[in-house]
């Protein structure tokens, strides 16, 4: 645990004598912080990348970015980070939007006393440990609803191995040995696909986000999501649009599959699920400041299904932990941990359905502005 | 490799469905240098549109398919008075309710990873498919292909 005593805070901040002030408060006290102080939101990216803190308390406003933007490019570059804003005495609004965006706590200038700056920095980083365990434990359930899929999955490689050895072994000339070689060189190669996705799935902990494209996430996943999909059910990929986005792909399954299987227990009697992800303009609500206008491109991830759909008088509980419509077969995890991941790589999340015609979940993820890493 | 099965004075046609193609081909070859002559579905609706052209004397078809599955393709090739009387095996990567499978009138149950003895095991079931079978009275299998899943 890193609540113990040292915590290493990054200081974000363009007024020295407020930095000066804040700097001290939270080397002060029982359990004295490291501060490490920077005046721009570019110095602070570099020593998020560099330093790795445990905390960031952020002045919204920095000679080079404004408002939200400043926010969302922190967490962009480092959703795990536990985030403090600082706020205006007037800025209670942003203060709470700041929070939706993935902010831990906010501090109001001009009402502060040290106690108080160093308790909601020890407090922020507890509670983002706590979200990343039920991030990480939720994964557990997934991969029990997993097991069965999978387990054909390896036996279908298997399956394809074993036979495939012997047809090398019955060969009658080279031909025939390099045609079973061949298939014998496929089949190893799809069980390695699938044990790479459930390592990827299972990571613990995650890694940091990486650019990664849009098409080589669904590419990868589609092997989960069909090992979980019964033969009554239609699988549908496409289009899918590349797009690099910033994110732990592992993560990524994880919400994936959240997906799938709530629109897999929403067609018990056989259905089409569809995958798709379209390049859309950001969603309003994100597009503003300068910060925004650098990526003007958004990844949209739509899971789609044509089963029962949601009855609109729970629409509003969808995302609370705990609640399922799944009785003793659900644990009301799927949706809350599926809008924690969204929110960690600050993207939006958007539900339409329609009784009895089906429910679309679309995620938006901001495209990122470098191209994706191998 | 022997020569194909004694028991057959021609080479037995056999039709394979499954939808993971390096399945279908390692089988299709396999019980082709076996004696067989094969031919080969993506899924339940393309094995029902080949039948004709095929006329197979076996179907092995996967379970878990898009767009037709293996149960549904079982249950149509029964209920079409020209292939009632073919046996379908069929082979699943995980435990199935067997009682209903046989219902739906699969002569057997084989679990992957496949036994590798499968030609073998096949052609025992087109010995076992007695006139009488053919004719469509197909629910009393002989010896009781079904095999068990491996133990857990």
């Amino acid at each position: 645990m890193t609540t113990g005593p040292g915590l290493r805070v990054l200081l974000v901040e363009d007024d020295a004598a407020f930095a000066a002030f804040l700097g001290l408060a939270l080397a002060a006290g029982t359990e004295p912080a490291v501060v490490q102080a920077v005046s721009d939101l570019m110095g602070a990216l570099e020593q998020i990348r560099r330093a790795s803190p445990d905390a960031v308390v952020l002045d919204l406003n920095l000679p080079d970015s404004a408002g939200l933007a400043t926010l969302r490019a922190v967490l962009a570059s480092a959703p795990q980070l536990p985030v403090v804003v600082l706020t205006g005495v007037a800025d209670v609004e942003i203060a709470r939007e700041a929070l939706q965006l993935g902010a831990q706590d906010w501090l109001v200038k001009g009402q502060l006393d040290p106690d108080v700056v160093q308790r909601a920095v020890r407090y922020a980083v507890e509670r983002k440990h706590l979200t990343d365990r039920l991030v990480q434990a939720q994964k557990l359930e997934i991969a029990g609803r997993l097991a069965n899929g999978v387990a054909h999955e390896f036996n279908n490689v298997l399956t394809a191995i074993a036979g495939s050895a012997q047809l090398v072994e019955d060969a009658a000339d080279a031909e025939a040995r390099a045609g079973a070689l061949d298939l014998l060189r496929r089949a190893a190669r799809q069980g390695i696909a699938l044990s790479r996705q459930l390592l990827s799935l299972a990571r613990n902990p995650p890694v940091n986000a990486a650019v990664v494209s849009t098409a080589g996430l669904v590419d990868s996943g589609r092997v989960l999501v069909q090992a979980v999909l019964p033969s009554r059910i239609q699988l549908e990929v496409g289009p899918v649009a590349d797009v690099p986005v910033r994110l732990d792909p592992g993560q990524f399954d994880q919400l994936l599959l959240n997906l799938v299987l709530n629109a897999r227990d929403a067609m018990p009697e056989g259905g089409t699920l569809r995958i798709s992800v379209t390049a859309e303009p950001p969603h309003p609500a994100a597009a503003e400041s300068e910060w925004a206008g650098q990526d003007p491109l958004c990844a949209v991830v739509r899971v789609s299904d044509t089963g029962v759909g949601i009855d609109p008088s729970i629409t509003p509980h969808l995302f609370e932990p705990f609640f399922t419509t799944k009785g003793s077969t659900g644990t009301g995890l799927g949706l809350a941990v599926v809008a924690e991941i969204v929110d960690r790589f600050g993207g939006a999340i958007h539900v339409e359905s329609r009784l009895g015609a089906g429910t679309t979940v679309a995620v938006s993820l901001p495209a990122a502005s470098e191209p994706a890493e191998e | 490799m022997e020569e194909g099965p004694s028991r057959f004075t021609v080479r037995p046609r056999v039709l394979v469905v499954d939808d993971e193609e390096v399945v279908r081909l390692v089988l299709a070859r396999a019980l082709r240098l076996s004696g067989f002559d094969v031919f080969e579905a993506r899924d339940g609706l393309e094995a029902l549109a080949r039948m004709p052209v095929a006329a197979p004397d076996l179907v092995l078809t996967d379970l878990n398919m898009p767009r037709c599955n293996g149960e549904m393709l079982c249950a149509e090739l029964k209920r079409r008075q020209t292939t009632a009387g073919v046996p379908v095996v069929m082979m699943t990567g995980g435990p199935q309710d067997e009682a209903h499978m046989r219902e739906v009138g699969f002569a057997a149950v084989i679990y992957k990873p496949l036994p590798e003895r499968l030609a073998d095991f096949l052609l025992s079931i087109l010995q076992n498919a007695s006139p009488a079978s053919r004719a469509g009275g197909w629910t009393a299998a002989p010896t009781d292909p079904i095999r068990q899943p491996p133990a857990a």
